[in-house]
């Protein structure tokens, strides 16, 4: 801990980068808002929030420890989301996927499925 | 192939394989500085969107998109609302680089004289006798011993850049904001209290 805040980093070890690449050439808008969302959570865990402690509307649960975040700021921007899974013990916030509304049930899965491998190693 | 980061603008530009990217969200982040500010206070405090809402007699999807936005889309009015729902006062503080350092080292010492003015209305609300209102009397001269140690160092800095006379520093010059009237701080004394 420094300066009272609590030491969160971001592993994107799970994360398919080719999605990503093609996800931010295609919506950069997009893609730099909702890492600027993510920031937003992160400086809240940061300050010692604890998940579940605070309702944040672009930052929901999806079941299975998975979060998505959400870009509702960019004006006439496609909607999209990030999905992430916050490891509260080692304060680790990891980056699954990401996409837009039409593929969200799909990315859900994905990001679920990444998950589950995550979860014996966390604990969680 | 680095995968953890300890910046959310550093791993949006690797998952993107464009360092481009980096200084872009960098500027989002940066530009949603008064954004996170007020998300932190309200879920600091417990309050939900609704309660923001409700305050701000507005529809709370109002206040999930305020928060999910960035500064530039941010209106002084919601601003001004959701600080009033938090129960946070706000001020505004215009630092003009124009004006000539004097003038600037005078607008500062007026803002630490309202800081100390305050500070002695506090200190005063409290008042009373018992142990309580003792301990934080104690408290609050701990406050203004840090505060007056602090000032005395960054007069004596200002003194060797703009060369204040001895007779002016030895009594911390303080400028009330109504007159030109000067108040001597007995440094010594106030610290030990």
């Amino acid at each position: 801990m420094a300066n009272g805040q609590i030491e969160w980093q971001i592993d994107i070890a799970h994360a398919s980068p080719g999605k990503f690449k093609k996800f931010s050439g295609k919506y950069r808008r997009e893609y730099v808002s909702l890492f600027a969302n993510l920031d937003k959570i992160m400086g809240l865990l940061r300050a010692g929030q604890r998940l579940g402690s605070f309702q944040v509307g672009f930052f929901r649960p999806e079941g299975q420890g998975v979060y998505r975040i959400g870009q509702t700021g960019v004006p006439s921007a496609k909607e999209s989301r990030l999905y992430v899974f916050p490891e509260e013990h080692g304060h680790v916030m990891y980056v699954l996927n990401i996409g837009t509304k039409e593929g969200q049930s799909d990315d859900i899965n994905e990001a679920h499925r990444i998950a589950k491998g995550l979860k014996p190693k966390t604990g969680q | 192939m680095n995968t953890k980061f300890n910046n959310v603008a550093d791993a949006a530009a690797q998952l993107a394989e464009d360092p481009s990217v980096s200084a872009e969200v960098q500027t989002e982040v940066l530009f949603s500085t008064m954004v996170s500010v007020l998300l932190n206070m309200r879920v600091a405090k417990g309050l939900t969107q609704e309660d923001v809402a409700k305050c701000m007699e507005c529809d709370p999807s109002k206040i999930s998109r305020l928060e999910a936005g960035n500064d530039r889309q941010l209106r002084w009015m919601d601003i001004v609302g959701y600080a009033r729902a938090l129960k946070v006062e706000m001020s505004v503080i215009f630092d003009d680089s124009g004006l000539p350092a004097a003038e600037r080292i005078k607008h500062c010492v007026f803002r630490i004289d309202e800081d100390l003015e305050k500070l002695g209305a506090l200190a005063k609300e409290l008042g009373g006798e018992d142990q309580i209102t003792k301990e934080i009397d104690r408290f609050y001269r701990q406050v203004l011993f840090n505060f007056l140690a602090r000032f005395k160092k960054n007069s004596e800095k200002l003194g060797a850049v703009l060369r204040i006379s001895a007779e002016t520093k030895a009594g911390c010059v303080l400028v009330d904001a109504g007159a030109e009237r000067k108040r001597p701080l007995e440094l010594e004394a106030a610290a030990k209290g």
